[in-house]
C-alpha cells in the first residue's frame, strides 16, 4: 500500500469546546506567571541583601575573633606553662637558658596583656648575685643548668 | 499556501504584531495571535507527543514564550515559522526529557506513546490510520517531526527548513526516507 493511497484525515480529537477556552485559560496562566515574577525579584534581592550583609558580619566576626584569640593564646600559652614544666622542657631538649630566651618570639610575649618591661629585660650579662636571686625566685637548682 | 493567502495571513501577522507593540492594545493582540494559531500549534504538538495534556501544557508554555520574547522578534523574519520553531523545540525538549526522567532508551518512550494511541479515548481512527500513526512512532523524533510538517501539514520544505534549521535536500532525503519505512511497516503489519 502507497502512502498517498491513504487519507490523511485527522485521528486525535479534542475536549469539547477546548479552542474556545484556551485564551482565557492561558491568559489566567500568564497572569500567574507575571504575578509570580513580580514576588521572587522582590523577594531575591532581599535575600542577596541578606546574604551579603550576613557575609560581610561572619567575615568581620572572624577577623576580630581571628585577631583576639592570637593575642590570648600567647596570652594563654605564657600563662598555662609552669616553670616546671619549663625546665623539664629545657633538660629533655638539652636546649641551654640562653638558646631557649633567644629561641623565644618576643613579638608574642610584647603582644600580651601585661608586656614585659624593659627593666626584666638585662641590656647587660647579670652578674652573680643576680642570677642566684633569680634561681631561688624561680626555685631553679643548679642541677637542670 | 497560494500567493494571495500567504500575502493575507502576513498582512494579518503584521497587524497583531502592531498591536502587540502598543501597550494600549498588547492583551487585545496577543488574544488574536492565540485565537489565530492555536489550532496549527496544537496539532503540531499533538502529533508529536500524542497525549492531550501534554499537548496543552506545551502549547501553554509555547504561548507563554511567544508573550515573553515578542518584544525582540524581529519583523523582517515570519511570525508563523517563529511559532513552529519554539513549538518544534518544546516538543523534542519534552520527548529528551520524557527520556532522561524515566531513563529509557527514546524507543520505550514511543512504546508508552504506542500505548496511548490504542488506549486514549481522544485517538480514534480507521485501521489503516492506527497503522500509519504506529509506523510514525517507530521513526527517530526528527524524522517523524519532518513527515508530520509535509505530509499532514502540507508545508512547504523552504518553512520547514527555516523552522528546523535544515537543509532542503536533507529534508526531501529525510522524508523520502521516512515515507518508505512507513510503507513497509504498513505492509507487514
Amino acid at each position: 500500500m502507497k502512502l498517498e493511497d491513504l487519507n490523511n484525515d485527522n485521528i486525535f480529537k479534542v475536549p469539547d469546546n477546548y479552542f474556545e477556552n484556551f485564551p482565557d485559560r492561558l491568559q489566567k496562566r500568564i497572569e500567574e506567571t507575571e504575578q509570580q515574577k513580580k514576588v521572587p525579584v522582590i523577594r531575591l534581592r532581599t535575600i542577596i541583601n541578606i546574604a551579603a550583609a550576613a557575609v560581610i558580619l561572619i567575615f568581620a566576626i572572624y577577623g576580630f575573633t581571628k585577631l583576639n584569640d592570637n593575642t590570648t593564646s600567647a596570652d594563654q600559652l605564657l600563662s598555662e606553662i609552669s616553670t616546671e614544666d619549663l625546665v623539664d622542657f629545657l633538660v629533655e631538649s638539652e636546649m641551654s637558658t640562653d638558646e631557649f630566651l633567644e629561641s623565644l618570639d618576643m613579638s608574642i610575649i610584647a603582644s600580651t596583656e601585661d608586656p614585659i618591661s624593659d627593666e626584666f629585660i638585662p641590656s647587660e650579662p647579670l652578674d652573680q648575685e643576680t642570677i642566684d636571686e633569680l634561681l631561688d625566685e624561680y626555685e631553679i637548682e643548679m642541677q637542670y643548668l | 499556501m497560494s500567493k494571495y493567502l500567504f500575502t493575507r495571513t502576513l498582512q494579518k501577522e503584521r497587524e497583531i504584531l502592531k498591536k502587540i507593540k502598543d501597550p494600549a492594545s498588547r492583551d487585545l493582540g496577543f488574544n488574536q495571535l492565540v485565537v489565530a494559531y492555536q489550532q496549527r500549534l496544537y496539532w503540531h504538538i499533538r502529533k508529536m507527543v500524542i497525549d492531550h495534556d501534554d499537548t496543552d501544557d506545551l502549547l501553554q508554555e509555547v504561548f507563554i514564550k511567544v508573550w515573553k520574547n515578542i518584544e525582540k522578534f524581529r519583523e523582517d523574519s515570519n511570525l508563523y515559522t517563529w511559532m513552529y520553531k519554539i513549538a518544534t523545540n518544546e516538543c523534542l525538549n519534552f520527548l529528551k526529557r520524557k527520556k532522561d526522567k524515566f531513563k529509557v532508551p527514546m524507543e520505550d518512550v514511543n512504546k508508552e506513546l504506542y500505548g496511548q494511541l490504542d488506549n486514549s479515548p481522544h485517538i480514534s481512527g480507521s485501521a489503516v490510520q492506527m497503522k500509519l500513526q504506529k509506523a510514525l512512532l517507530r521513526l527517530p523524533d526528527k524524522q517523524r517531526l519532518v513527515f508530520n510538517m509535509k505530509y499532514f501539514e502540507d508545508m512547504k520544505y523552504d518553512d520547514i527548513s527555516k523552522i528546523t534549521e535544515t537543509s532542503v535536500g536533507s529534508l526531501k532525503a529525510s522524508y523520502h526516507i521516512a515515507v518508505k519505512k512507513i510503507e513497509e511497516y504498513i505492509k507487514l503489519h
